[in-house]
Order: structure tokens, then C-alpha cells, then sequence
């Protein structure tokens, strides 16, 4: 009965390339699939037909002589089954012939089962120690920007506190008086024109003396608190002077 | 709950500030000026023209309070003001808005004259 079961097309090729069904596009899975169907199709129903004969022909026998006859007529039964073995095995990707090598196959998948949830396990504890590491580093960040803010807050306040010689403190001065000077002479007014007359600035500074002996003229910081007493009170006060005065000459 | 409101100190060049000043007063001058042109076209009933009238400030005095911080731009000092807050809080309590300044400001015609009183500092 073996004998007439037709062998799958290409079932070789797939053997020797060792590629299995369930690996193969759904649309030729189906096509194996279904000429398997087919098979077993052709197989069982005259199995099953003669099966039914031989169990009536059994009850009808006399044990002594029913007995081997039902035993034989099992074992075609048997064969006839067994010849569809191979055609399931091949399209189920089994073992055709070997259970132990089914077992040893699910023993391995355990094994890489349990080897795979303990990298698994692995991972996420590297996970959990990486995140830790993580939030101690931004932590540090944290720490560090707000370090960086306060210096350059300091470094702000220490750049208002430049300090410079008298010399360019009055150029300074100058120019201020020069600016409201040409702002007023250039005003397009109809009926007269401005001039300064008088600037008068106080203030209190702290006066250096350098290593060379110079001085030098610093303003207290915007967030600075010094003791009154502890500066130096600078007044000064700038007229202009006529140009027809200035141009008399002495005595 | 009252909203607390925090000032903080504003720094400008003493030029800038001082330029700012002069552009204010131009426009101050200009709305007397506008007088002036109008009497310009102004008769009595026997059509005579009505003398031109014009107004001027014979002193115009600024008094500030503020910080000064010398700044160093390219290479050059510069005199920063920051105008004091009437809150006299926060930054605003540091020994640097002690500082004031006064500018006298008149008539080019009167300037060469002595201001009109002193107001010596307490």
C-alpha cells in the first residue's frame, strides 16, 4: 500500500536544502498542506471501508479462528496508516522516524527557552542599573548648570565692578556731556535753541591705589552693600565756557 | 494671595540717556513753538498783525538718582546708569544708587549766565 502513495513534489529538494514547510510563503504552505489532506484523502477511506468488513466478518468468526484473522487484517490497518506517516512528518516539518529526537528538539527549546528568559532577566537588571546611573549623572548635570548659574551671576557682578584709571572715567564723563551737547544743538526747533548749562554729578566710588602707585575708580556693584563711610564721596560739577571768553587773553 | 512684583535694575549708556533728554525737551519746545506759529497769522480788528509770542524754558533742570557702573567696551571705559526704584528693594538697596546727577539745560542765549540758584546737596 506504501507503494501508492505519490511523493510530495519537491519534497526532496526541501529535505536536502533543509528548508521546512513553515518557513516557505503561506500561499505554497497551503498548497503542501492541502495535497496532504488529499493524500491522507486517498488513503483512509479504503482502510476505513475494509476495516468495517473485517470487524463484521471478526464478529461473525469463531474466536479461535477470528482472532488471527482480525489480528492480521490490523496490521495491513496499520501499515496502510503508517504509509501516511512520512506525508504528515514531511508537511508538519517532524522527524519521520525518530521520537527521540523530537524529545531531545523540545528539550533543547526549553533549554533555550530558560537561557533566553535568564538574558532576559539579564537585560532588564542592566536596564534598571543603567537607568539608576542614568539619574545620578542628571543629577550631577542638575548640579552642575545651577553651579554654572551662580558664577556667571558672580562673574556678572564681578564685571560691574570694573574698575578704571581717572583719566578714562572723566573721558567717560566727557563723552556723556558731548552726547547731550550734540542732541541738543542738533534739534530742529524753530524758535531757540538749548544748551547745557550746568552738570553736576555725585557719587560715591572706591578709590584704589594699585602696586604702581596709581589710582584707580571703582563703583560699588549693583549687588553690593558697602558702608557709607567706607567710600569715597566724588563730586563734580561742568560749565561750559563762552568761547569768546576763552579766546580773551590772559591778564 | 498678592502678587509679588520683582524690578530689576535696567542699565543703559549715560550718552544714550542723556541723548534720550535732549529729544524730549525738542518736543517739549516744539509744542511752544506751535504757538508761536499761530499767533503769526493772528490781526486785531483794525487788521494789524498781532506780535508773535513765543515761550521758551529759561532752565530746565534733571535731577536723578541712579547707579552708575563703568562697563568696558572695546577696550574703552563707559559710564552705565541704572535709574534708582522708589521700592529702594533688592538690588535696588545697594550703596551704588546713592549717586545723582543734576544737568542744568537753557537757552544757548543764557547759558554763559550763572544757573539761577544753586541747590548745594545736603
Amino acid at each position: 500500500m506504501t507503494d501508492s502513495i505519490v511523493p510530495l513534489p519537491g519534497l526532496k529538494d526541501r529535505q536536502r536544502l533543509k528548508i521546512n514547510v513553515i518557513e516557505l510563503p503561506p500561499e505554497e504552505q497551503v498548497k503542501i498542506y492541502l495535497q496532504t489532506c488529499e493524500e491522507g484523502l486517498k488513503i483512509l477511506p479504503p482502510l476505513q471501508e475494509r476495516l468495517a468488513a473485517v470487524a463484521d466478518k471478526g464478529q461473525s468468526m469463531h474466536p479461535e479462528k477470528g482472532a488471527p484473522f482480525l489480528r492480521k487484517e490490523l496490521e495491513v490497518y496499520q501499515d496502510g496508516l503508517l504509509a501516511l506517516f512520512p506525508r504528515l512528518n514531511a508537511a508538519l516539518d517532524m522527524p519521520a522516524d525518530d521520537p527521540e529526537v523530537l524529545r531531545k528538539k523540545l528539550a533543547q527549546c526549553q533549554a533555550d527557552l530558560a537561557e533566553a528568559q535568564q538574558a532576559l532577566f539579564k537585560t532588564q537588571q542592566e536596564n534598571r542599573n543603567l537607568r539608576q546611573e542614568l539619574d545620578k549623572r542628571q543629577g550631577l548635570i542638575d548640579e552642575l548648570q545651577k553651579e554654572n548659574s551662580a558664577l556667571k551671576g558672580q562673574l556678572a557682578e564681578f564685571q560691574g565692578r570694573v574698575s578704571t584709571n581717572p583719566s578714562e572715567f572723566g573721558a567717560a564723563l566727557g563723552q556723556a556731556v558731548d552726547a547731550i551737547q550734540q542732541g541738543l544743538t542738533s534739534l530742529d526747533n524753530a524758535f531757540v535753541d538749548y544748551g547745557l548749562q550746568e552738570l553736576d554729578l555725585q557719587t560715591q566710588v572706591n578709590i584704589q591705589l594699585d602696586e604702581r602707585k596709581q589710582l584707580s575708580i571703582r563703583f560699588p556693584g549693583l549687588n553690593e552693600q558697602i558702608a557709607p563711610q567706607n567710600l569715597t564721596q566724588l563730586n563734580m560739577r561742568l560749565r561750559p565756557i563762552p568761547k569768546s571768553e576763552r579766546e580773551k587773553p590772559a591778564g | 494671595m498678592s502678587e509679588q512684583i520683582t524690578l530689576r535694575p535696567t542699565a543703559a549708556p549715560l550718552t544714550e540717556m542723556l541723548r534720550q533728554v535732549a529729544l524730549d525737551i525738542a518736543e517739549a519746545q516744539n509744542a511752544l513753538d506751535a504757538h508761536a506759529v499761530a499767533t503769526k497769522t493772528e490781526r486785531d480788528q483794525s487788521g494789524n498783525d498781532l506780535p508773535v509770542v513765543s515761550f521758551f524754558f529759561p532752565e530746565i533742570e534733571l535731577d536723578l538718582s541712579l547707579a552708575f557702573t563703568l562697563a568696558r567696551v572695546e577696550g574703552q571705559g563707559r559710564l552705565d546708569v541704572t535709574p534708582a526704584n522708589p521700592t529702594g528693594s533688592g538690588f535696588f538697596q545697594s550703596s551704588s544708587f546713592s549717586s545723582r546727577l543734576r544737568a542744568r539745560i537753557a537757552p544757548l542765549a543764557l547759558v554763559g549766565n550763572p544757573p539761577t540758584e544753586e541747590t548745594p546737596d545736603d
